[in-house]
């Protein structure tokens, strides 16, 4: 249904935006609104990328960083709802980016769309939660942590979080962020296990589904060989060196840990109780449930608005 | 699949959130064909045709009603978008008939509304409550037009509130709305189950002797209303004539007609893409409508008895057409008569109160649906495109509900103060009918007017002998349908075949075609082709 309007990329990119733009946009950005008195953090892959500077080896083992594929689609930055009006002045002014008109699906989800001038990307701003996740996630107070991305333990729980569409990508993101940072009880380049510990605390269907997740990938990993054969995708297994699987298994471990041990709620106790007999996340509609969500069409066909 | 099943591998792209549940949209579906709001209200009128009974024409109507629903559900499950009709009519048969069809249907009907539900908050809840404190003028003053025109206000002021606070608030107050409601419910059949009729006639005689001081109000309630023309029949000869049934079918649609009417939401209701969501959602809210409708009555007629039910009814009704007045000079609402079985004040407010939470879980459906069809009228650009401004603190249309507050109070003013202007009103129902019967014409050609649309959709695997479901449940919607406003434009006793307000109607009609034709000019000026965006549906 959608006709994706033609792109002005530079022959010499041959189709494909190189990753550098994504990394370098992103980061560019959240200095300048730093500047202005923004707080925009950079999510998502790109944010995971910037985080993981170091590791690269590690991401190329993995297959994670696209050569010769297109590596990243968008740009994705948390903000708080009270900077939403200064974002657009400032996106466009700084960057000349333009928003998607606000629909009731957007506005729902808490999430503006902004278009680059040459159409390379679009940039999901998202405000006070991630609301377009699984589980939903707060980070009012949290973007002042780190800087120019969200901290690695949201990075982490953004990833962990998905129950529908957990991929072989997704995978790979929470491998690098582990193999890249500690596990402890601070935020500075450390995966807060406490923190996110607490936050499972409250919510069953969260803590479901982050620790299936993480023993799942655990399994992946001490069972490389057998899972490899099985799915082409999960190829990139059989290249990681013991070494590093055993650190992967041992900070999974350890959150897994913190989560057993933390105190659970009287709510949590009796959700625990009904378990996955009833739906514990919630759903996200996606391009198959709700066909043609038509993110770029607006501009197309309202050329003179925004 | 089960939930712990699913595709480890596959990433997709990033989605949006929806706010409401499947559950929400339940609720919002049962509370449109609510049993207590529109139910009793309507049902109220069955005395006008004695010798037909209510409970057959809830049968058959509610069977029909089912095909309304299988078509709503596999519309809304190939095109699920803010809109509803008007997408689906617009993308199917054009931008003039599916606009004026939708406009009318889901926005200028609408306003004309207001003055039915100030009319419940009246009847239904301000006065039988006063009337139960003990505040007798105070509750004859609310049947004044003061009353109306207050409840108007009260009704639009808090529709406003609700609507405007966005679709995740709208739905906690909804669903508190519906449990307290279906606990008032549960004790109003109790307290019907438990009484007598006897004691229950004793009971009305001596509240009536006390409030208004007269006496024998039960026998004389009979005698007034057979005096002034109610021929009575009784409940077991009219129960088995069906064919008399018939005619109630057009009456009881005023409260069953619209498990359909969340249509313009699904493009916030999770899943709503899968069609056996959709259909179970208003397909409960019918049957359930149906089935409870006729418990409620069933017990009412066993503690009210069946003649006094009737004839109370149409006493009340003939007094606001120039007949005397009976002696309960208010309308005869089931809480306030079963309470009085007990003789218990308290039982009564409780069952005043807790029922009032179907009106309030209820009153919403005087906007909500219609701000959604205002919103992508304003998004295809045929509306100014100010009217969509969507409040990203609320995530709701605000600038609609101003339009709708605006329009609503200035006509609810109308008819409360200006003499004769009230007849405009009579046709709300049709109008609404009308914009559906366009709806299943359009869901019938679907298939084969929009062949690659409808191919690519959800429902196309659902065929009858090589014949689309939608096609079949559309046609037979629309002849039910057709039959419905047949009847509602020849027989006077429906009250909706004024030709006053089929006049405003027709301007109404007129007025909406006009507008589309200069819009779409204009938006050719500014280089947007109308034509062009009916093309697709919506993006989201």
């Amino acid at each position: 249904m959608e006709d994706i309007p033609r792109r002005e990329l530079p022959p010499e990119w041959g189709g494909i935006i190189p990753s550098q733009c994504f990394l370098e946009q992103a980061k560019k950005i959240a200095e300048l609104a730093d500047r202005s008195g923004i707080i925009l953090r950079v999510m998502g892959g790109v944010a995971i990328r910037l985080h993981c500077t170091g590791f690269e080896d590690f991401a190329q083992k993995l297959a994670r960083l696209g050569e010769g594929t297109q590596e990243f689609s968008d740009l994705d930055f948390m903000c708080y709802g009270r900077y939403r009006d200064k974002v657009k002045g400032f996106l466009k002014e700084s960057f000349n980016y333009t928003r998607r008109k606000t629909t009731l699906s957007s506005a729902v989800s808490g999430r503006d769309i902004y278009f680059h001038p040459k159409m390379w990307w679009f940039t999901d701003i998202f405000f006070d939660e991630l609301r377009v996740a699984n589980h939903p996630i707060d980070f009012r107070g949290r973007l002042e942590l780190d800087s120019p991305t969200i901290t690695v333990t949201d990075l982490l729980l953004e990833k962990l979080q998905m129950w529908e569409v957990f991929g072989a990508k997704d995978i790979k993101d929470v491998m690098l962020l582990l193999r890249a940072h500690d596990v402890g009880e601070r935020e500075e380049e450390i995966v807060n296990a406490k923190y996110a510990a607490k936050l499972l605390a409250r919510d069953w269907g969260f803590y479901h589904t982050v620790t299936t997740n993480l023993k799942r990938i655990t399994d992946l990993l001490q069972n490389s060989a057998k899972w490899a054969n099985r799915h082409t995708l999960l190829r990139f297994l059989l290249d990681i060196s013991e070494e590093e699987k055993a650190d992967l298994v041992s900070k999974a471990s350890k959150i897994l840990d913190y989560a057993d041990k933390e105190s659970k709620s009287f709510g949590w106790k009796m959700r625990a109780r009904i378990g996955t007999k009833q739906t514990w996340y919630n759903p996200v509609e996606s391009e198959e449930t709700g066909p043609a969500f038509g993110v770029w069409r607006l501009r197309e066909v309202f050329p003179d608005e925004e | 699949m089960s939930q712990e099943e699913r595709p480890l591998f596959l990433r997709k792209a990033t989605g949006l959130v929806r706010a409401w549940s499947s559950f929400d949209a339940f609720i919002y579906a049962f509370f449109s064909v609510n049993i207590v709001t529109l139910g009793l209200y309507g049902y109220s009128f069955g005395a006008f045709w004695p010798s037909s009974n209510l409970i057959p024409a809830i049968i058959v109507s509610t069977f029909l009603i089912v095909f309304l629903v299988i078509t709503y559900a596999m519309l809304i499950s190939a095109m699920p978008r803010a809109g509803g009709d008007y997408v689906w009519q617009t993308r199917i048969l054009g931008g003039l008939i599916g606009f004026v069809a939708s406009i009318n249907g889901w926005i200028t009907c609408l306003w004309l509304w207001g003055p039915i539900y100030g009319n419940m908050v009246q009847v239904q809840i301000v006065a039988p409550l006063l009337l139960t404190l003990g505040y007798i003028d105070a509750a004859l003053w609310w049947t004044t037009a003061n009353g109306i025109f207050l409840g108007t206000f009260i009704t639009c002021v808090f529709v406003s509130i609700i609507v405007g606070l966005g679709m995740r608030w709208y739905a906690r107050i909804q669903k508190a709305c519906f449990y307290v409601g279906v606990v008032g419910l549960v004790s109003f059949m109790i307290v019907l189950a438990l009484g007598s009729q006897t004691a229950f006639r004793t009971a009305f005689d001596s509240f009536v002797q006390i409030t208004f001081g007269y006496p024998n109000a039960y026998a004389d309630t009979i005698a007034l209303a057979v005096s002034e023309g109610y021929a009575h029949t009784p409940f077991e000869v009219s129960l088995m004539n069906f064919s008399a049934a018939g005619a109630l079918i057009p009456l009881v649609a005023f409260y069953n007609l619209w498990p359909n009417w969340g249509a313009t939401l699904y493009g916030e209701v999770k899943g709503a893409s899968d069609y056996k969501r959709n259909l179970k959602q208003m397909m409960w809210a019918n049957i359930l409508a149906g089935v409870g409708g006729i418990a409620v009555l069933v017990l009412i007629f066993g503690t009210f008895g069946y003649e006094f039910y009737q004839t109370s009814n149409y006493a009340y009704w003939m007094q606001l057409y120039g007949g005397s007045a009976p002696p309960l000079p208010i309308y005869p609402h089931g809480p306030l008569l079963a309470g009085l079985v007990f003789n218990n004040p308290a039982l009564t407010l409780w069952l005043i109160i807790s029922m009032s939470f179907w009106f309030w879980g209820w009153a919403g459906t005087l906007f909500l649906s219609s701000t959604r069809a205002m919103f992508a009228m304003a998004f295809d650009r045929t509306l100014p495109a100010w009217v969509g401004h969507i409040s990203t603190r609320f995530g709701a249309p605000v600038n609609t509900i101003i339009v709708m507050f605006g329009a609503t109070m200035f006509l609810g003013t109308l008819y409360s103060y200006v003499p004769g202007v009230a007849v405009i009103f009579l046709d709300a129902v049709l109008a609404i009918a009308a914009m559906y019967f366009i709806t299943c014409i359009a869901a019938a050609v679907f298939p084969y007017s929009r062949k690659k649309l409808f191919e690519a959709s959800p429902i196309a695997k659902y065929k009858i002998g090589g014949v689309p479901v939608v096609t079949i449940s559309g046609a037979i919607t629309a002849v039910f349908l057709f039959y419905l406003l047949v009847l509602w434009a020849i027989d006077p006793a429906y009250g909706v075949n004024n030709p006053i307000s089929a006049m405003y109607l027709g301007a109404t009609y007129i007025g909406s075609a006009i507008l589309y034709l200069a819009m779409k000019a204009y938006r050719k000026k500014q280089g947007i082709d109308i034509n062009k965006i009916y093309g697709e549906i919506p993006s989201e």
